[in-house]
């Protein structure tokens, strides 16, 4: 199947296999003239994910949705943009982006954001986002695939801050220097195959950490994880209450 | 004796950064930090050159005895073999 995809502003000509790849990427399709690239995906490159997931729980489609972000991740740095995994909310058009290895929380912790701050608090994905670099700015952009909880609309934010999470019996964050948290970072991006675009991708690296603080919070999940992620991300006193979701 | 094809470095946040892709990339992720001396020895091995090279390069450069670049030029060698960096 042949379409179109708009992703962090570049627009992608895809030809899948499935069409559940079209589905999937419903709110991201797009009808724009021309295109930054093109990405096919063949049965090779699925069965070469099924390599790396051999688990018969998982779909043809599903692997061939695994495909293709893996293919849209080793062209992104040479447009200046490259993907996390991540989750990464907006509070008042700020975004900010949390990040940790899988299974530490990030989402319970973007949720509390939701529960305890209300509607000023919209999930941008849940998962993988695209950072771009521009100027001085870096924005944070969503991608279709965002997780087992799906969470992901279709919009970009300023990225004002990122978090990384870890958990701990205490509630603690700090700022840290660039260099302090780079093998953190490291591990959450994607690398792409191509030595061009890896070393792109330490550049745009580069101009992140300049451009962004990066915190480290150590939490459960508790209110007061909440409070302070939010009051050192946010710069603003934390007033929260709980509301329903 | 050569470095696995694939590696990359790179200046971030000031410190020398290397990370895998292609060869190298299949058995190692995340970042190796370099120091100065590390990323010369580790350009000159991208560039193809001989052991013996790559420590008068360094001796010459930081204005050290050639025997005190051998010797770190062999430690880092010893390092990246050990790390699984090199192939034959």
């Amino acid at each position: 199947m042949n379409f179109k995809i708009k992703l962090a502003d570049l627009t992608i000509d895809v030809q899948s296999q499935y069409p559940a790849l079209y589905d999937f990427c419903e709110k991201y399709r797009s009808e724009d003239e021309g295109s930054a690239f093109l990405v096919s995906i063949s049965p090779r490159e699925i069965a070469e994910e099924r390599k790396i997931m051999p688990d018969p729980e998982f779909s043809e489609s599903y692997l061939e949705e695994c495909a293709a972000l893996r293919k849209i991740g080793d062209r992104l740095p040479l447009y200046n943009r490259f993907l996390i995994h991540g989750a990464a909310i907006t509070f008042e058009d700020r975004a900010y982006l949390f990040t940790a290895p899988s299974g530490t929380g990030k989402s319970s912790h973007i949720l509390m954001w939701k529960k305890y701050l209300g509607e000023k608090v919209d999930i941008v994905n849940g998962d993988k986002c695209i950072l771009s670099v521009a100027e001085d700015e870096i924005y944070v952009h969503s991608t279709p695939w965002a997780g087992k909880e799906k969470w992901n609309r279709n919009r970009k934010a300023k990225l004002g801050g990122i978090c990384i999470l870890r958990r701990g019996r205490e509630n603690m964050i700090s700022r840290r220097k660039p260099g302090e948290i780079l093998p953190e970072l490291v591990e959450q991006i994607f690398w792409p195959k191509q030595a061009e675009a890896a070393g792109r991708t330490l550049e745009l690296l580069d101009s992140l950490v300049n451009l962004v603080p990066v915190y480290l919070l150590e939490c459960d999940r508790s209110e007061d994880a909440v409070r302070r992620s939010f009051e050192a991300l946010t710069g603003y006193r934390y007033e929260g209450k709980e509301t329903k979701i | 004796m050569r470095i696995k094809e694939g590696f990359v470095i790179r200046e971030v946040a000031g410190q020398i950064v290397a990370v895998a892709t292609g060869e190298a990339g299949e058995n190692f992720q995340g970042m190796i930090r370099l120091n100065e001396t590390g990323r010369d020895i580790w350009q000159g091995l991208m560039d193809g050159l001989s052991e013996q090279k790559i420590a008068e390069k360094l001796a010459e450069t930081y204005e050290v005895p050639v025997g005190q670049a051998r010797k770190d030029t062999r430690g880092l060698l010893e390092q990246m073999e050990e790390a699984g960096f090199l192939t034959a």
